[in-house]
């Protein structure tokens, strides 16, 4: 194998499935109208108090965890807040959970990223108004208890992070006693009202966090829950939207699958959800032109030195050519086609890739054809 | 002998354990045993037994995120054993009827129908289903759902007139309508937790393939192992899909082809109920059978015997 970099003027395969491990490798090309909708939507979320339901809809490999992720990144968002002249969302994003507890599992998930000493840094200044909000919010006293645990430094970090997940025995509880925390967390009543609070106090005045945003991915699987996990997932969603009425965005990504079309969706997605979603974002299969555009951004961010062909190292006959043998497929089907070719010629030390070298590996790349 | 002998598989014992909460369903056919009448009596041969012994844990250690807190799955190992206990009592006839006709019996049978696998759980039920009817003059219910045993089997089930091979879903309407006080909204319940069961399998499954081909199939995957590639490229589509006609052949496939890329079968060993879940290209899968069902019952009544003086 040739150096890859010098050889096809690319830093690396651009067009790799796994999840980038190195941030600057997670970018956005093309899909300027997608881009621009999250855009505005975060954006009005970083300046507006307002509480807000996203749908992200389609079909399998059409980019809505990427979005997720992309989004996710803290100079992406830092930049937006800026624009804003704003403080930085806190983000977060998970899958929905597949077991028998799915909002302790969610619950779980967000306690996972909660940086307790970090926060506790970010909001010491303003430590005293964030206790007095605290007390302003619902009448759960032993909820908010524990919120005032979460920020006060007087606390060791992973006792209160043992507490938040439920491993502190009886023993142990007593040393939060006096912090007005007289028991453990039991049930999903408490899990959404800690999490609500949370979401609350990270936002409050829109000072150190100006939204919270909450991704769920593959939302779809909410299709193989029985129909109790189906209740409590719904009620979850719509008590947090009601109990966190400022400042959280929600974006559930979900694909369009055999388990869940636009038909039944309402047999999942009860009306007190759906009548809360402000906005739908439609990833829809590109057609020739945005894919071409999609990779001509790609490679160009990805690229080691210049090259005339925008395309390089791919002669655009071949891109013509794949389009057309895959017809209207998903990016991520463009995507793994391409990812083989380049290895494939890589391997083989082909550069550039023209018709010639398409033709030899054309049957190795298309599994079908869409 | 109860009227409804009822002869139950493995994967029909593990699904009643798994979607049974607080004992619903045992006390239910606990209940419908002892009763005067002897409407049923639940029945399972040895080795079956032996195969929910050793596959009962199994879908707790096959989720990604299925069961993802640990700490929690000590908890339901304890309920599954306690659930385990009262299915160890119905396993009471076989041993007789191997001192009556000796071990050589399954070996006949099996040659009877032409069975080409070792001998298992759906064989041994089978003979059995067989030295229970002439024993004790009864059709005999086989519960499983094994959807291509039970698509084997039943042409023998029909033909020796022994009786019929049913599933699940059936065994869930038996209970319901044996018994006064299981209303709908309960069976609705069992119906959807059934469902749910399998769909998580398939989601989990899917998750997994798709994240070892996303990790491992690369151009070096390709030159070396194309048609493993395509193949598991395949069986993604169709899980995404829940296109389960023929999923069984992948199953085969990977399993004669598994030297080849052993990471890959045991990823799917792992899942082997998503590849029972269908019969042949032409009848529904487990999946449709109780979508269907649920809306069967919203548009019609399964009569009770109060249902029926009533009306």
């Amino acid at each position: 194998m040739a150096d890859f970099k010098a050889t096809y003027k690319l830093k690396t395969n651009p067009f790799r499935l796994t999840p980038a491990t190195n941030p600057d490798e997670l970018v956005w090309a093309g899909f300027k109208d997608v881009k621009e909708k999250f855009e505005k939507r975060i954006e009005r979320s970083i300046r507006i108090p307002n509480s807000t339901l996203v749908l992200n809809w389609g079909e399998y490999g059409s980019g809505k965890t990427h979005a997720a992720r992309f989004f996710n990144k803290k100079d992406v968002l830092q930049a937006l807040a800026d624009k804003a002249g704003k403080a930085i969302p806190y983000s977060a994003v998970i899958s929905l959970p597949k077991g028998k507890e799915p909002i302790y599992s969610i619950y779980i998930s967000i306690i996972d990223k909660l940086n307790i000493e970090e926060l506790r840094n970010t909001f010491s200044d303003i430590v005293g108004d964030l206790n007095a909000y605290i007390d302003s919010i619902g009448s759960n006293l032993h909820i908010q208890s524990v919120l005032k645990a979460v920020f006060n430094s007087d606390i060791q970090h992973l006792d209160i992070k043992k507490y938040l997940y439920g491993n502190m025995n009886a023993t142990e509880l007593k040393s939060l006693n006096a912090s007005g925390i007289l028991r453990s967390l039991k049930d999903d009543t408490d899990y959404s009202s800690i999490l609500a609070g949370l979401f609350s106090c990270l936002t409050y005045n829109k000072q150190k966090f100006s939204c919270v945003i909450l991704w769920i991915d593959e939302f779809e699987d909410i299709a193989v829950l029985n129909n109790s996990n189906i209740d409590k997932t719904n009620n979850f969603i719509r008590e947090i939207l009601d109990t966190v009425p400022n400042n959280l965005l929600l974006f559930l990504n979900l694909t369009q699958s055999a388990l869940i079309s636009v038909e039944d969706l309402g047999q999942y997605v009860y009306e007190s959800v759906k009548s809360r979603i402000k906005e739908r974002i439609s990833f829809d299969f590109p057609n020739p032109d945005i894919f071409k555009e999609y990779l001509r951004e790609l490679i160009a961010i990805f690229r080691e030195g210049n090259d005339q062909n925008p395309y390089f190292p791919f002669e655009e006959s071949v891109i013509n050519s794949l389009i057309i043998e895959l017809g209207s497929v998903s990016l991520r089907r463009f995507n793994e086609s391409l990812s083989l070719l380049i290895e494939l010629s890589d391997m083989d030390n082909k550069c550039p890739i023209n018709m010639e070298v398409y033709e030899e590996y054309k049957d190795d790349i298309i599994w079908d054809k869409g | 002998m109860g009227n409804v002998c009822c002869l139950l598989d493995a994967c029909t014992v593990i699904n009643l354990i798994h979607i049974d909460e607080d004992d619903f369903l045992l006390k239910k056919i606990k209940s419908l045993e002892l009763k005067k009448s002897k409407p049923i009596e639940i029945l399972i041969d040895e080795l079956v037994f032996k195969e929910i012994q050793v596959n009962v844990n199994d879908r707790l250690k096959s989720g990604l995120s299925k069961f993802s807190d640990s700490s929690r799955i000590g908890g339901i190992r304890k309920e599954i054993d306690q659930k385990l206990s009262f299915f160890r009592g119905k396993k009471n006839r076989s041993a007789e009827m191997i001192s009556e006709l000796g071990n050589e019996y399954y070996e006949q049978i099996k040659n009877q129908v032409g069975y080409t696998k070792k001998i298992n759980g759906e064989l041994c039920s089978t003979a059995y289903a067989l030295y229970l009817s002439r024993l004790d003059e009864k059709k005999v219910f086989f519960y499983t759902d094994d959807y291509p045993a039970k698509d084997f089997f039943s042409g023998y089930f029909e033909f020796q007139q022994i009786g019929q091979i049913k599933d699940t879903v059936d065994f869930l309407i038996l209970i319901y309508w044996l018994d006064d006080d299981f209303n709908k909204s309960q069976l609705n319940r069992v119906l959807s937790e059934l469902y749910s069961q399998y769909a998580i399998e398939v989601a989990l499954l899917k998750e997994r393939l798709v994240k070892f081909h996303n990790e491992k199939v690369n151009g070096a995957f390709i030159k070396s192992k194309k048609e493993i590639a395509f193949k598991l490229k395949d069986l993604i589509n169709k899980l995404q899909k829940l296109e389960l006609q023929n999923i069984q052949s992948y199953f085969e496939y990977f399993e004669v082809n598994k030297t080849k890329c052993k990471e890959l079968f045991e990823i799917i060993k792992q899942y082997y109920s998503v590849f029972q879940i269908e019969s042949n290209n032409q009848s529904e899968t487990l999946l449709e059978k109780i979508k269907r069902t649920n809306r069967l019952i919203e548009a019609q009544r399964i009569y009770k015997w109060n249902d029926l003086i009533a009306s």
